[in-house]
């Protein structure tokens, strides 16, 4: 069967080649959209230490000087210190709020800003481990609201957890930890010339898409002038659904967390804020373009492969009712010409592969987050990641061949030998 | 030629199924370019109240740095920068500055009368020269006056739609006291709703924005150079515009001699308005016959993809017909004539699949409204919540539009059917004949 069908490749070579050409084009692009989306899958699947679920973002305004509310004595370093710590008790005695959370502005989960610092072991001042810095006030409770946790994701961590009572204390990430200390625990050690690791919590991911990355909790004094770029987080209860929360959070505190000069413009669910951010709205335009493109290509294939089949066939009718004659059978015809189909798509995978061969080796796939950080994942393993991707693609193609030939086909097995032959 | 067309009309009758799949083919590919070409029109071309964008010049981000090293820094421009540089182009028809603070707000909201709830809305903070670079068409009221903007008189232009939502109508919203982040604003004019696509002028209301509260405190200016401000230039005509560029050059060159230690850039801005689209948030200088080539690349792929697989069933077509090309050219046509019939015939089933192609990208941009609009774009905003995006039937249905969808198919048409054409209207008549 295999060497017959060779031959009427080679007999058609013509309209074979348009087909093969078109195959080539299309399988190329898809695989490297396929490759791109393989590699960004991997990082969507990597655990996260932080859980944005029913975590809300609170946000606060003030009233301008001349608005009729407006006081100036509120205005005052310490009354305004005080007016914000009334609003935190107020939200913490919400029923359906479970932790509270004050910290930095660009600390903030999906924020988008990126604080960093490197830090280095006095053992080894070469060793610098550079890492977003997340600046978080101890007396509230940052690790509760965003649900982190460590030993691999065994234990829930709290900010009570650890000892703040040294204000050079500082929490790090499981990979500056691995990375700082290789050999032996790294907590108690000392970190540049007066800090101190006080904890180790799991790693967290920046972005959904991104790789975990290394950082540092340190503490953020909330006072009269870090209180505009400090900003609030909660986390919800979980037996509340988030509209249900919000619609409910909102009629009741918006007059009630109006103190001070102060008062609540609304509140925002970060997995909300994960969708609007730039980079990730960013990220999901970009995906959304990449497989409108895949399904774009795909369906000239499908269209591309049907039309031409569907021609072939008709003109293929003396042959067919020969063959129908001599006993073949329905199926065995409708699979000679599927069989025609995945033998074409083989052919055009020999240059691809070549062609993709190029593009790894000239580095021009993209890995989303790769660092140089010692950990080795999925994507970072040329060979099995090519296999894979490429594995997938033709599964694709493969598909959308063989829906294209069916139809034709499927006419071609159920003509009568007899009108068949009557073409010959 | 109109028996050409009738030949294909029967041949398109007698191959319904082959037919249709060639020309749902040719759809598709029209559909994905028209798409895209839609999309960029909207960026690029004039539409209400970007009216002038042809002749229209942007600066959004400025950097400053220390000529001796280590100090970079990138924002946009005070009101400084603004006023020796720009406002005072004497090539200009109009240069109106823009207070942007999406950097230092969260967002803006309105106080609606007797209800709890606040609106989230989009505010721009505007001079009075905006007026004259963005033509609004005002419904009720005018804008607010130049005496307004010099003393920060907190006054407001609304949306058409969202005067309707607050006051009932654009006429009972005139004189009416607004409440904008807990500070009332009077409603001096009210106007057509600016499409979200214009990102330049679009926004609910526009005030000016000396009434700005950062406006009157120190932070209004990081440096002497950058602050908080961007600029739109309106050129006297669009070959002027090279003159202006000219100008505001020399303005900054000027400026940076009045600098010690300090050098001011614009990052060659002025950009046209086509530049600003492919800029995004960039603040360095932009390689942009770079990203015209990408573009062009995608393009070009977009078109040959399907050009190859309408080519193969093009192909596949003729083949059946050989015979007849060898008895009519035993008859004596000459190839060029039946490679004139060949085309001619492909076009009628191109123009068929431009037609399905043409209507099917209206359905989708119609029904991806709310996305679509960040085609080809990187760094995009999706349009704020509660905002509607809409497009009015002029800016999709115009002769632009239609001239690049006729000119896709005639392209697509001639890139399907020209090899198989060439190649067989050119074969052996013996061997033509021969296949019967």
């Amino acid at each position: 069967m295999f060497k017959s069908i060779i031959k009427q490749i080679l007999n058609r070579k013509r309209s074979n080649a348009w087909i093969t050409v078109e195959l080539l084009l299309v399988f190329l692009l898809v695989w490297y959209m396929t490759d791109y989306f393989f590699a960004l899958n991997c990082n969507y699947h990597l655990p996260n230490a932080r859980h944005i679920e029913q975590t809300w973002k609170v946000n606060l305004a003030r009233f301008p000087q001349n608005h009729p509310q407006y006081s100036a004595e509120a205005n005052s370093g310490e009354v305004m210190e005080a007016n914000f710590a009334r609003i935190l008790q107020t939200i913490r005695d919400y029923p359906g709020v479970e932790a509270v959370s004050v910290s930095n502005r660009n600390s903030a989960p999906e924020s988008g800003a990126l604080e960093e610092n490197g830090y280095f072991s006095p053992d080894d001042s070469t060793n610098h481990v550079w890492g977003q810095l997340i600046r978080i006030d101890t007396k509230e409770d940052f690790f509760r609201v965003f649900g982190y946790t460590t030993n691999q994701g065994k234990t829930p961590v709290s900010i009570s957890d650890f000892d703040w009572t040294n204000p050079n204390g500082v929490v790090v990430g499981r990979l500056v930890a691995d990375r700082l200390f290789p050999s032996g625990s790294a907590i108690g050690k000392a970190l540049n010339d007066n800090h101190t690791i006080i904890g180790i919590v799991d790693d967290i991911k920046r972005f959904d898409s991104e790789r975990p990355r290394t950082a540092y909790y340190v503490p953020f004094r909330v006072d009269s002038t870090s209180l505009r770029y400090s900003v609030i987080s909660i986390r919800s209860s979980s037996a509340l659904t988030d509209a249900a929360f919000q619609a409910a959070f909102t009629a009741e505190m918006s007059q009630r967390l109006q103190i001070g000069n102060f008062y609540m413009q609304n509140i925002v669910s970060y997995r909300k804020l994960a969708k609007t951010g730039v980079f990730q709205s960013m990220m999901a335009n970009i995906s959304k373009q990449l497989s409108s493109l895949i399904v774009f290509f795909l369906l000239n294939i499908l269209l591309c492969v049907m039309g031409t089949f569907w021609y072939r066939i008709q003109m293929r009718r003396d042959e067919i009712g020969l063959r129908k004659a001599l006993g073949a059978t329905g199926n065995g015809i409708r699979n000679h010409l599927l069989a025609e189909g995945l033998c074409l798509l083989t052919i055009a995978l020999i240059p691809a592969l070549l062609i993709e061969f190029q593009i790894v080796y000239a580095d021009l796939n993209i890995t989303l987050g790769r660092a140089d950080d010692g950990r080795v994942y999925l994507p970072d393993r040329t060979a099995l990641r090519f296999l894979i991707t490429n594995g997938i693609t033709w599964v694709m193609m493969a598909t959308v061949i063989l829906a294209a030939i069916w139809l034709p086909a499927r006419k071609a097995a159920a003509l009568p030998a007899a009108e068949a032959l009557h073409y010959e | 030629m109109i028996q050409y067309f009738k030949q294909a009309w029967t041949l398109i009758r007698q191959e319904k199924l082959f037919s249709s799949i060639y020309i749902i083919g040719t759809g598709l590919s029209v559909t994905i370019v028209m798409i895209v070409s839609i999309v960029f029109y909207l960026k690029i071309a004039n539409i209400y109240p970007e009216t002038h964008r042809d002749r229209m010049l942007t600066v959004s981000m400025a950097t400053e740095k220390s000529t001796k090293g280590g100090y970079n820094s990138s924002a946009m421009m005070s009101s400084h920068v603004v006023e020796t540089c720009f406002k005072s182009l004497k090539s200009a028809e109009a240069v109106t500055a823009e207070l942007l603070t999406m950097v230092m707000e969260e967002g803006n909201f309105v106080q609606p009368e007797g209800s709890k709830e606040q609106l989230p809305v989009a505010v721009r903070h505007i001079d009075t020269q905006f007026w004259t670079v963005f033509p609004f068409r005002f419904v009720e009221g005018k804008a607010f006056t130049e005496a307004d903007f010099q003393s920060g008189i907190p006054t407001v232009v609304m949306a058409e739609s969202l005067a309707k939502r607050l006051f009932g109508s654009a006429t009972e919203a005139i004189g009416k006291q607004l409440s904008i982040n807990f500070r009332q604003f009077r409603v001096c004019g009210v106007v057509k709703d600016a499409p979200y696509v214009t990102r330049k002028a679009y926004a609910q209301l526009w005030v000016p924005y000396t009434a700005h509260s950062v406006f009157a405190s120190s932070q209004y200016s990081f440096t002497q150079s950058l602050g908080f401000l961007t600029v739109c230039i309106l050129a006297p005509s669009a070959s002027a515009m090279e003159q202006v560029y000219q100008e505001a050059t020399e303005n900054i060159q000027r400026y940076n001699q009045t600098l010690t230690d300090l050098e001011f850039t614009v990052n060659g801005q002025p950009d046209r308005y086509w530049q600003m689209v492919f800029r995004g948030l960039s603040s360095g200088t932009v390689d942009f016959s770079g990203l015209l080539f990408f573009y062009g690349f995608i393009f070009f792929i977009l078109l040959m993809v399907p050009a190859i697989s309408l080519s193969g069933m093009t192909d596949s077509r003729i083949e059946r017909r050989i015979s007849e090309m060898g008895v009519r050219r035993a008859f004596g046509a000459p190839v060029h004539r039946l490679m004139g019939q060949i085309i001619s015939e492909n076009f009628l089933f191109t123009l068929l699949g431009g037609a399905v192609g043409l209507l099917s990208s209206y359905l989708l941009i119609l029904l991806g409204r709310q996305w679509i609009t960040q085609l080809g774009e990187l760094v995009s905003m999706p349009p704020p919540e509660g905002i509607e995006v809409v497009f009015t039937p002029s800016m999709l249905l115009n002769l632009p539009v239609l001239a690049i969808a006729l000119g896709i198919c005639f392209l697509l048409n001639l890139l399907s059917s020209l090899m198989p054409a060439w190649r067989y209207s050119r074969r052996e008549i013996i061997h033509s004949l021969n296949l019967k």
